[in-house]
């Protein structure tokens, strides 16, 4: 199908960010014009509209039996043109963002927050479908910056006292650690002159990788560690979410965390970076540190927000060590993707459960979020138990020490998930008299995925496997 | 590679500025410093002695444009990297002067 000269890919991939940028602008107009009323609905209409795009993008992916679809913008080739690219891992990670954002959308029925949110929610959503579309590094960069700069205003309109104190804790090292990115992309610019993903793959598969390049793509993975919050720069993000409102808590425990082992995962691959046995070591031990220290620090808190915030930090840290300690004759990549999957469907049920609550009667709100806890916590019957049972099972089989490591982490998920059950008797907030379809009908599919794929598993782990290839093969 | 190092030395002030200033404003200054030097660091780079603007006008050999053209990526890379740290530094300027206002001095 052609639409003006342009594909219907073309259409989607990329008319996705046109279309938010759309809503942006009528965002901007309505607030000027003080008719703050209708955010509502057509932000409600912008997140339908990119749920839509993305589940079109991996239809017309899945249907066309490629491993990839891909644009240059303005018909330039790269290095020139930017490049955006589809590929199945991606664009499962861009279904999800976009339910996300419909969930974020959602919750801001009830919310109490300035208008003001509705273009910076917009603007945050920008940010990651650009860096989950973008196909080079500089892209990536612009894209996550757009991202952050988002991010800084939503931590400043929480309401809380000292609102803009945090908001500068956060802001100032994330830009700190922005230059430090784009250190490392001139670096690598300098070292090969292209900054595009795929011809980067090309020439580092093919040629030992520049001493310039390799210490530019080390800066790229230490900010995106940062970014993650391993160990030891853990405390910006509990800090953030303990004290802002909980859609921006959803953002950094939910879609934060799974677009940062995405970046991480991507860069790996195209810088060939598992082949260098001490960063391999470096990641690992901070992968393990992490999930001793947040642990310990999960089970002393007494912010649910604080320890959900511990909670999503452990779970990424889980399934980046699965990945690293990973070869080719071992099945632990996959059980890193199959833990992403997992850890995308329980953290929208526990933070969507506490998003919508004000939409959702006790009856429905306890289970939805009791299921979250449960699946992260990996209790049998819950897609949670799938990756942490392969995980202990396949370590077990290769080496007694990965199998201790991988324990570390169980006994994390365990110590986050009790004391997270129990903080939330605490948690308050308003309540409309009645539930809302919309928001029911959203977070039941997650439920029912939850124990649904904690059953039969097998399409879990064929997905899983099939973003793990779509990485290998176009990453 | 004169220039290289110059670009690195002002990188470096900019490190020392975000390290040791204690003041906020110094601080968002030294950021902007280690931006430039890394803009520098990349001009550098790019730099090709005798180089030709990367525009193929009529009369002009192709053998000769593409041993003398620049690479036009830098500036564009460049000129995308200015307009972010401007608006990062705008952001975090109103974030402290909001900071101030309400009485929460960073």
């Amino acid at each position: 199908m052609k639409i003006f000269g342009a594909s219907s890919f073309q259409i989607a991939s990329f008319g996705g960010i046109g279309v938010l940028i759309l809503f942006l602008i009528i965002n901007l107009v309505l607030i000027s014009r003080k008719k703050s009323r209708y955010l509502q609905d057509i932000n409600l209409a912008a997140s339908a509209t990119m749920v839509a795009l993305a589940v079109f993008t991996f239809l017309k992916l899945v249907n066309t039996q490629v491993p990839s679809l891909s644009m240059g913008v303005g018909g330039w080739a790269p290095p020139f043109g930017i490049e955006i690219k589809v590929f199945l891992y991606n664009s499962i990670l861009i279904i999800f963002a976009a339910i996300s954002m419909l969930l974020v959308f959602l919750s801001l029925r009830t919310e109490r927050l300035p208008s003001a949110v509705h273009p910076l929610f917009l603007l945050l959503f920008i940010g990651v479908f650009g860096v989950l579309h973008s196909g080079d590094i500089f892209n990536v960069f612009v894209y996550l910056e757009i991202m952050t700069v988002a991010s800084y205003g939503l931590v400043s309109v929480s309401g809380e006292e000292g609102r803009y104190n945090t908001a500068l804790y956060y802001a100032f090292p994330m830009a700190l650690v922005s230059t430090l990115f784009l250190l490392g992309i001139f670096l690598i610019y300098s070292a090969y002159g292209t900054l595009n993903l795929h011809q980067l793959r090309t020439l580092c598969a093919h040629t030992s990788m520049f001493p310039l390049a390799l210490f530019g793509a080390g800066m790229v993975i230490a900010a995106l560690i940062f970014e993650s919050a391993l160990f030891p720069f853990y405390l910006w993000k509990t800090k953030v979410m303990s004290t802002t409102n909980v859609p921006t808590s959803f953002f950094f425990g939910s879609v934060s965390p799974v677009l940062c082992f995405y970046l991480i995962t991507r860069m790996m691959t195209v810088f060939n970076l598992r082949s260098i046995p001490q960063l391999e070591v470096l990641l690992v031990a901070l992968a393990v540190i992490t999930g001793v220290v947040v642990a310990v620090m999960a089970f002393h808190s007494r912010n649910l927000l604080e320890a959900l915030a511990y909670g999503s930090i452990a779970q990424i840290a889980f399934a980046l060590f699965l990945f690293v300690v990973a070869t080719p004759s071992n099945n632990l990549a996959l059980y890193s993707f199959v833990h992403l999957l997992n850890t995308m469907i329980f953290e929208t049920l526990i933070f969507g459960s506490l998003m919508l609550r004000g939409q959702l009667t006790g009856e429905y709100m306890e289970p939805l979020f009791s299921t979250g806890i449960l699946s992260s916590i990996g209790v049998p019957l819950t897609s949670g138990f799938v990756s942490k049972y392969f995980a202990l099972y396949y370590t077990l089989r290769i080496s007694p020490l990965l199998f201790i490591l991988s324990v570390v982490f169980v006994i994390a998920s365990v110590a986050y998930g009790i004391n997270a059950y129990n903080l939330r008797k605490n948690f308050h907030y308003r309540r409309i008299a009645h539930t809302s379809p919309v928001a029911l009908s959203v977070l039941f599919i997650f439920f029912a995925l939850t124990f649904f794929l904690g059953i039969h598993y097998k399409p879990l782990i064929s997905l899983a496997e099939a973003m793990k290839s779509s990485l290998e093969v176009c990453g | 590679m004169m220039e290289h190092v110059l670009s690195i030395l002002l990188i470096s002030a900019g490190i020392m500025v975000v390290m040791f200033a204690k003041s906020f404003m110094k601080k968002v200054m030294g950021l902007g410093i280690i931006v430039n030097g890394m803009h520098a660091y990349l001009v550098a780079s790019a730099y090709r002695q005798g180089g030709v603007a990367p525009i193929l006008t009529p009369g002009m050999k192709l053998g000769g444009f593409v041993g003398s053209a620049v690479d036009p990526l830098p500036q564009a890379l460049i000129l995308t990297s200015i307009v972010i740290d401007v608006s990062v530094t705008a952001v975090l300027l109103a974030l402290y002067v909001r900071a101030v206002e309400s009485g929460e001095t960073p």
